[in-house]
C-alpha cells in the first residue's frame, strides 16, 4: 500500500509523541500532501492567531505516492499558518525527505507547541525523540547535515531543516532538505525556528509495497526511456529551468528592476550554463533536472552541494534588481541556501527598496548607507547577510517588502509586486494574464504553480490542449484572453494541479509542463492502492484540498477582498514588446475571479458553500 | 533567402547544432513547415518572432525574413 495509516504527532511544550492511526477511507479523501496537512491545521487550529505563536501547527506531509518506486513523485508538503502573509502557509519540496517519512512508517508528522530551548526531532522507524540541539543553533545547513549523520551514525539519514535565517524569525525564511531541496515559499522556516525545532531527521528501514508492483515499474521505465525523447522533459534534463531565461525575455515578460521592464540586457549572461555541472535529480525520478554549479576562482567560491539557481532565483535576484553578473547571483543564491532563505521573497524584497530608494522615498541613512540601485551588484551579498542577521536595514527588509512599505511609508505602497503579502514569483500577468488569476485566486499568496501555464494551451496542436483534453479542456485559449475560456483553464487547472500536490507529483515529470501523461499518472494511483478510483475521484479531492485551504483563510480573516493585484500589474510594462500596452484592468481581472468563484460553487465574499461543504463530504467545515 | 535563427536549446534539433540556418525563399514556404522539417512539434515552439514582431507558426512569410523561434517555457 502506499499509505501506512499512520500519523506521528509530536508537541513539543510538553515533549508528548503520539501516533494517530486512520482508516483507508480517510485517505481516499485526504490522499496526502496538503489534503492530510489541512486537516490537521483546521482540526488543531483555532481562528485568528499569530503565526509565530507555539499554537500553531506545523504539518509535514509526503504524497499519496511518495516513497513508493513512482516516476517522478518524490514531493512533500509542509503546511502551517504563514507568518510572511498570515493566510496559509503551503510549500512542496522534492528530494528524499519526504519518501524517507513514508519509509519510518508515517503518513504525516504533526508538530504543535514550541520548545524552551532549541531541540532536533529524530525518526528511526518508529523510534522517535526530541534531543538537544544547542550545538546545532546557529550553524549553517552543511554543518548541521555532517554533525547530524555523524551523531547518528547513519550516513543515509534525511535531514530537514532550517538555518540561520530561519532561527532569527525572517519572515520569508524556508525548509531544507539534503541541502538543495526548498520547501521555499510563505516562511515556513520561521515558524520552525519559533518553535525551537532546528532540524529533522528520518531513517527509514521499511519499504512501501504497491499494490502492482510490476505495474509501477512498467510505467517507471516507460518514463525512464522517454524522458531523452520528449521535447520538454529532455529540455529540463539537459539544461534545467534556467534554459527558460531567453524565452521569457524575448517574449517581454522577464521580470525586470522590480517588474517595471519586461526585458533585460544582460538575460544573455544570467542563461549562461558556464558554472553548471552535472544535474542532481531527487527520489525515482529519472527526469533529473536539478541544477549544480560550482565556482572556484579567488574571489568567489561557490560548493556545489547547495545546488545552483534556477529560473525563479536566475530572475528574482538577477534581472529583477537589475544584475546580470552570474558569479554575484550564484554566489547569494548559495548563501540563501546555507541560511534558507526564499530567493524569490528576498529578490523581490531588495528590488522594491531598490525602486525606493530610486525614487527618492528612502535614501543612504536608511540603507546603511549602502547604494540600493537596480544593477548596483556590489550591495546584494552585505544586504543578504544583513538580513539572516536582521541587523541595520535587515532588520526591516527581514519582514518582506508589504511590512517595510508600512514603513517606508504610503508613497512606496504603488511599488508593492505581491498578492496577500507574498512577492510575486517570476511570471508577468501582463503577458500571460492566467498568472494574474493564480496569484490573485491561490490560498497562499502570490505562488506560480496554483494551475497550469497559459504558453502550454496557446494553439490547438499546444502540449496543454493535446495533453488535457481528456479534462475538457480541448481548445487553444489566448495567452492575453481574460475571459470566461481562460477562467475554465485556471479552474480545472488549478483542481489538478491540486491534485498533483496531493500525490506527490513533480510538476516537471508531468503533462503540460513535461512528459508523463494523465492516463498513466491514474495508471500509478490504482496500481499504488488498488482503488478502483477514476480521474472523477481525484479531481473531487483536488477540489476537497483548495476548498479546506479557502475555509482555513477564511478563519484568518482572508475574503474577497484579499483576491487581489497590487497595483504594478495595472501600469504597463516601460520596456519590451509589451510597452505602453495595458493587457487587462482591474474590473476585468475582479469580474475573472468571481467567475472562477462561480465555478468552484464559491460565495460572493470567496468562501465555500454550504452546498460545496457537504458535496465534499466536508460537512465538518461547516459551523 | 530567408534567415531561421533556432535560439536557446532548439538548436540540438538542427544537425551539427547549428542556430542559423538560410533557406531559399518559395511563396509556399510556412515557419511550420520549417519546423517539422526539423523534427520539432509546434507544441515544443513557444515564441516566433519575424523580424521581429511577434507571429505565428503559419503566418506568411517575405523573402528576406528573419525567423527566431524560442522553446515554450512557463513555470520555474
Amino acid at each position: 500500500m502506499s499509505f501506512t495509516g499512520k500519523i506521528l504527532k509530536v508537541n513539543l511544550t510538553n515533549k508528548e509523541i503520539k501516533i494517530e492511526e486512520k482508516p483507508e477511507s480517510f485517505y481516499r479523501d485526504y490522499q496526502g500532501g496538503h489534503g492530510i496537512g489541512l486537516y490537521f491545521l483546521l482540526k488543531e487550529s483555532k481562528q485568528g492567531f499569530d503565526a509565530l505563536e507555539p499554537h500553531n501547527p506545523l504539518i509535514f506531509a509526503p504524497g499519496l505516492l511518495t516513497g513508493l518506486r513512482a516516476a517522478a513523485v518524490p514531493r512533500y508538503v509542509v503546511i502551517s499558518k504563514s507568518p510572511l502573509t498570515g493566510a496559509l502557509g503551503k510549500s512542496e519540496a522534492g528530494g528524499y525527505w519526504g519518501p524517507e517519512l513514508k519509509k519510518s512508517g508515517f503518513d504525516a508528522l504533526v508538530i504543535t507547541g514550541a520548545s524552551e530551548t532549541p531541540v532536533y526531532l529524530s525518526i528511526r522507524d518508529e523510534k522517535v525523540e526530541i534531543k538537544g540541539a544547542k550545538h546545532l543553533w546557529g550553524l549553517e545547513t552543511g554543518l548541521v547535515q555532517e554533525k547530524l549523520r555523524e551523531e547518528l551514525g547513519d550516513k543515509g539519514t534525511q535531514v530537514a531543516q532550517i538555518g540561520p535565517a530561519g532561527e532569527n524569525g525572517v519572515l520569508y525564511a524556508n525548509v531544507v532538505n539534503n541541502l538543495s531541496h526548498f520547501n521555499g515559499r510563505n516562511g515556513l522556516g520561521a515558524v520552525m525556528g519559533a518553535k525551537n525545532l532546528k532540524a529533522i531527521a528520518v531513517r527509514g528501514s521499511g519499504k512501501l509495497k504497491a499494490k502492482n508492483e510490476d505495474r509501477l515499474k512498467e510505467i517507471f521505465r516507460w518514463t525512464a526511456a522517454q524522458v531523452k525523447e520528449h521535447p520538454l522533459s529532455s529540455m529540463l534534463h539537459k539544461h534545467g529551468t534556467p534554459a527558460g531565461i531567453k524565452t521569457v525575455n524575448a517574449q517581454g515578460g522577464l521580470p525586470t528592476n522590480n517588474f517595471e521592464l519586461g526585458v533585460f540586457e544582460g538575460a544573455e549572461e544570467l542563461a549562461s550554463e558556464e558554472h553548471s555541472l552535472k544535474p542532481k535529480g531527487c527520489y525515482a525520478c529519472p527526469v533529473v533536472c536539478k541544477r549544480v554549479v560550482a565556482i572556484n576562482d579567488g574571489d568567489i567560491i561557490v560548493d556545489k552541494k547547495y545546488g545552483g539557481p534556477e529560473y525563479e532565483t536566475l530572475a528574482a535576484l538577477g534581472s529583477n534588481c537589475g544584475i546580470s553578473d552570474l558569479k554575484t547571483v550564484i554566489k547569494v543564491n548559495e548563501i540563501c541556501n546555507r541560511n534558507t532563505l526564499d530567493t524569490i521573497t528576498l529578490g523581490m524584497t531588495i528590488s522594491f527598496a531598490m525602486k525606493c530608494f530610486e525614487e527618492g522615498i528612502i535614501g543612504p541613512e536608511d540603507t546603511d548607507g549602502m547604494e540600493l540601485r537596480f544593477g548596483n551588484k556590489d550591495v546584494l551579498i552585505p544586504l543578504v547577510e544583513k538580513i539572516v542577521k536582521r541587523e541595520g536595514i535587515g532588520e526591516l527588509l527581514a519582514l518582506g517588502s508589504k511590512k517595510a512599505a508600512e514603513k517606508f511609508g504610503p508613497e512606496s505602497k504603488k511599488y508593492l509586486v505581491e498578492s496577500k503579502g507574498q512577492e510575486a514569483p517570476m511570471h508577468d500577468p501582463r503577458v500571460k494574464t492566467g498568472l494574474g488569476l493564480q496569484y490573485a485566486l491561490s490560498v497562499n499568496g502570490a505562488d506560480h504553480w496554483f494551475a497550469q501555464h497559459d504558453p502550454f494551451f496557446a494553439a490547438e496542436d499546444g502540449f496543454g490542449v493535446i495533453e488535457m483534453a481528456g479534462l475538457g479542456l480541448t481548445e487553444a485559449v489566448d495567452p492575453l484572453d481574460m475571459g470566461m475560456a481562460k477562467v475554465r483553464l485556471i479552474y480545472y487547472t488549478s483542481v489538478l494541479n491540486s491534485v498533483y500536490d496531493l500525490l506527490g507529483v513533480c510538476i516537471f515529470g508531468y503533462v503540460a509542463r513535461s512528459l508523463i501523461p494523465l492516463n498513466l499518472l491514474l495508471d500509478q494511483v490504482v496500481a499504488a492502492t488498488g482503488w478502483k478510483t477514476s480521474w472523477f475521484e481525484l479531481m473531487k479531492a483536488g477540489e476537497r484540498a483548495i476548498a479546506m485551504g479557502r475555509e482555513f483563510n477564511r478563519r484568518q480573516g482572508f475574503e474577497r477582498e484579499a483576491d487581489k493585484l497590487s497595483e504594478s500589474f495595472y501600469r504597463p510594462l516601460a520596456k519590451g514588446p509589451f510597452a505602453g500596452k495595458i493587457t487587462f484592468e482591474e474590473e476585468d481581472l475582479n469580474d475573472a475571479v468571481e467567475k472562477y468563484y462561480a465555478l468552484a460553487g464559491w460565495n460572493n465574499s470567496g468562501g465555500v458553500s454550504r452546498n460545496k461543504l457537504e458535496e465534499l463530504n466536508l460537512d465538518w467545515l461547516i459551523q | 533567402m530567408i534567415t531561421v535563427l533556432f535560439k536557446s536549446v532548439l538548436k540540438e534539433y538542427v544537425p551539427g547544432e547549428l542556430d542559423r540556418v538560410e533557406l531559399a525563399y518559395d511563396s509556399q514556404l510556412t515557419i511550420r513547415a520549417v519546423v517539422e522539417h526539423y523534427s520539432l512539434q509546434p507544441g515544443h515552439i513557444g515564441l516566433v518572432l519575424v523580424d521581429g514582431q511577434v507571429s505565428g507558426l503559419d503566418s506568411p512569410l517575405h523573402d528576406g525574413a528573419t525567423v527566431e523561434l524560442y522553446p515554450i517555457f512557463g513555470g520555474g
